[in-house]
């Protein structure tokens, strides 16, 4: 059984159908990508996956649980970590605090053990500290553990986003667009993580990517969105060889990187 | 140990040139200003929330234990634990939970309009029977306890009580901030869905904040009356609420040393524009724009107030180290 199925999800905004009957699944430890034009409503289903949206119709199931069940922030602790596209990270906190916030769910006890300090406090604290630290150390971002989000290049602010997703320990992380607005050698980079995520953590991954050469050199499947339906789904080859995407991105500018 | 021996300072020769009495009560003043600033900056300065009712809090929790000590007997120590306890109740269930729905401007009218309405109320009618309507409440004179009474007056004796539960409430604070809690209160105010897809339940913190803040105001609210011996609806009004926010930004918002500059600030700024006014002749009734004119420069100068201007941390050198290099030269 799949980690994630999504059927016939659909969705609409002011009577723009932004998502229409879509439909795919993730296995355990697999790469899936979902790619389109802009505006074909990627960001829109990993808003409707992590609760931010209501569809109007559909089903997610998850593990074997309801996720349209769940409010927003239940979601993440029932192992679903997600990133933002344009990054919504705590930007006045340290980026070590950003990976603690990333653990809210995971760290174990009350506002009252926080007021008195309580042992129970201590201990849950040096329990996540030292999970951010291994996930920093992971990252490559132990040298900027200490600083502000804010202070940040963008590259970096980047990694702290996945950073922050992957050190709740998910088994799906949804990353919306990584390799936005990077550099071709930090792309190479992303590629690297991303399939570390995969084949060190055992994590699986539901990509949104534009860079075409990435997200057919890491992904185990790909799915195309176009006007919020899907119209193609399989491996990398078998969607470069397909008529339909072929006549999507005739022309797109986004085919080449 | 400063703290421990202010009260006495003015009896020394050498303090007495600059110190009086009068410093003993402005130091237990600055101790309840200090609460109620700390609430406002958690709610304000560290969930991002914007309350211009929380001198209607302080004055709330002034009258219960006005009320609670003076007409039912309750000692006064007890009745303003009660009342901070019963005002955190308050502002957590019947504010801070409806609030979650009001944003920004919106919260901020919704808290204004109750601080218009509170002091109206405390003149009511059907309430004067406890609060004595537009008179106010008188407190008993607080000693020390039997075997102080030799060595403190009521005035240091009231001094080390307020000073006492500022500092305790103040670790208490920090260690709340330094928490998951307090975490998810900054982590919600920079950004939102950011915090609630990291697993925070935004509107659960949201109030929590608006319940420990008010806790705050309403420990600090007791003090004051305990310390002024004395509330009236007038005792504190809607400029007091524009007050304590402008002191946290003046201060530093989401800072305890923000807390600690602005409780100051509130505790001596009448008489330090009286005294800048006071070196110009013929100025006094130019207060106002001493004050203003002064309120400007400090928000220019010090943009994260003052307690961010010397908490400067050592960011702005690592970002010359130019870190963006460490992503692409690694592989
Ligand atoms: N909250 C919203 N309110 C109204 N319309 C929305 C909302 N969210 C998304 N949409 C619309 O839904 C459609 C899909 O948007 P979505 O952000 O999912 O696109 P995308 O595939 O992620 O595009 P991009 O590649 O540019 O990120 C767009 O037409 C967008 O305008
Ligand atoms: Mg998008």
């Amino acid at each position: 059984m799949p980690l994630l199925t999504v059927e016939e999800l659909s969705i609409q905004f002011g009577g723009i159908l932004a998502l229409d009957g879509v439909g795919f699944s993730v296995d355990e430890a697999e790469i899936v990508s979902i790619i389109g034009p802009n505006g074909a409503g990627k960001t829109t289903v990993f808003n409707c996956l992590t609760r931010v949206y209501d569809p109007m119709k559909g089903s997610i199931r998850f593990m074997g649980r309801d996720l349209l069940k769940m409010r927003p922030h239940q979601v993440v602790a029932n192992g679903v970590a997600r990133t933002f596209q344009n990054l919504e990270l705590f930007s006045s906190m340290s980026v070590l605090d950003n990976l603690l916030v990333g653990q809210h769910s995971k760290i174990r006890y009350s506002a009252l053990d926080a007021f008195f300090r309580l042992p129970r406090q201590m201990r849950e604290e040096r329990k996540a500290r030292s999970r951010a630290e291994d996930t920093l150390e992971l990252m490559e971002l132990t040298q900027v553990r200490d600083i502000p989000v804010h202070a940040l290049s963008y590259d970096l602010k980047k990694r702290v986003e996945i950073a922050r997703a992957l050190v709740s320990r998910p088994k799906l992380a949804l990353l919306d667009e990584p390799a936005g607005g990077l550099t071709h050698e930090q792309v190479d980079s992303i590629a690297r993580i991303v399939r570390g995520i995969r084949d060190e953590l055992g994590v699986a991954v539901l990509l949104v990517e534009h860079r075409m050469g990435l997200v057919m050199d890491i992904s185990d499947r790909v799915c195309v969105l176009d006007f919020g339906r899907k119209i193609a789904d399989g491996t990398p080859t078998e969607v470069r060889r397909d008529p339909a995407v072929i006549q999507t991105y005739l022309g797109a500018p986004h085919v080449d990187a | 140990m400063f703290l421990v021996a202010f009260p006495f300072l003015h009896e020394w020769p050498f303090f007495r040139m600059f110190l009086s009495e009068f410093r003993t009560f402005n130091a237990t003043m600055f101790a309840v200003w200090l609460l109620v600033l700390l609430g406002m900056n958690l709610l304000t300065g560290y969930s991002g929330q914007v309350s211009f009712g929380h001198a209607a809090l302080v004055l709330a929790s002034a009258y219960l234990t006005a009320v609670l000590s003076q007409q039912y007997g309750f000692p006064l120590w007890g009745a303003i634990g009660l009342s901070g306890a019963a005002t955190a109740l308050v502002g957590w269930v019947t504010i801070g939970i409806p609030a979650v729905r009001l944003r920004g401007p919106y919260l901020a009218i919704a808290t204004f309009g109750l601080m218009l309405a509170f002091p109206q109320i405390l003149k009511l009618n059907v309430l004067t029977q406890w609060t004595q309507g537009a008179l106010g409440i008188r407190g008993g004179v607080v000693g020390p306890p039997g075997f102080l009474g030799g060595v403190l007056d009521g005035r240091a004796w009231m001094y080390y009580v307020a000073m006492s539960v500022a500092v305790a409430m103040t670790v208490l604070f920090v260690n709340l901030t330094r928490s998951r809690t307090g975490r998810a209160f900054v982590a919600l105010r920079d950004s939102e869905v950011g915090a609630e897809q990291m697993g925070v339940d935004v509107p659960r913190y949201k109030a929590l904040a608006f319940g420990v803040s008010s806790l705050y105001a309403g420990i600090g609210g007791g003090l004051f009356f305990a310390v002024q011996g004395f509330v009236s609806p007038d005792s504190l009004g809607l400029i007091d609420s524009i007050f304590f926010l402008v002191a946290i930004v003046i201060g530093g918002l989401g800072s305890v040393l923000g807390s600690i500059v602005a409780a100051l600030f509130l505790t001596f700024q009448s008489e330090a524009i009286s005294a800048l006014a006071g070196f110009v002749p013929g100025t006094n009734n130019l207060r106002n724009v001493f004050y203003g004119a002064s309120l400007i420069a400090v928000i220019v100068l010090f943009p994260k107030g003052i307690a961010g201007f010397f908490q400067r941390p050592l960011w702005p050198k690592l970002r010359e180290w130019n870190l963006g290099s460490l992503w692409s030269s690694r592989s």
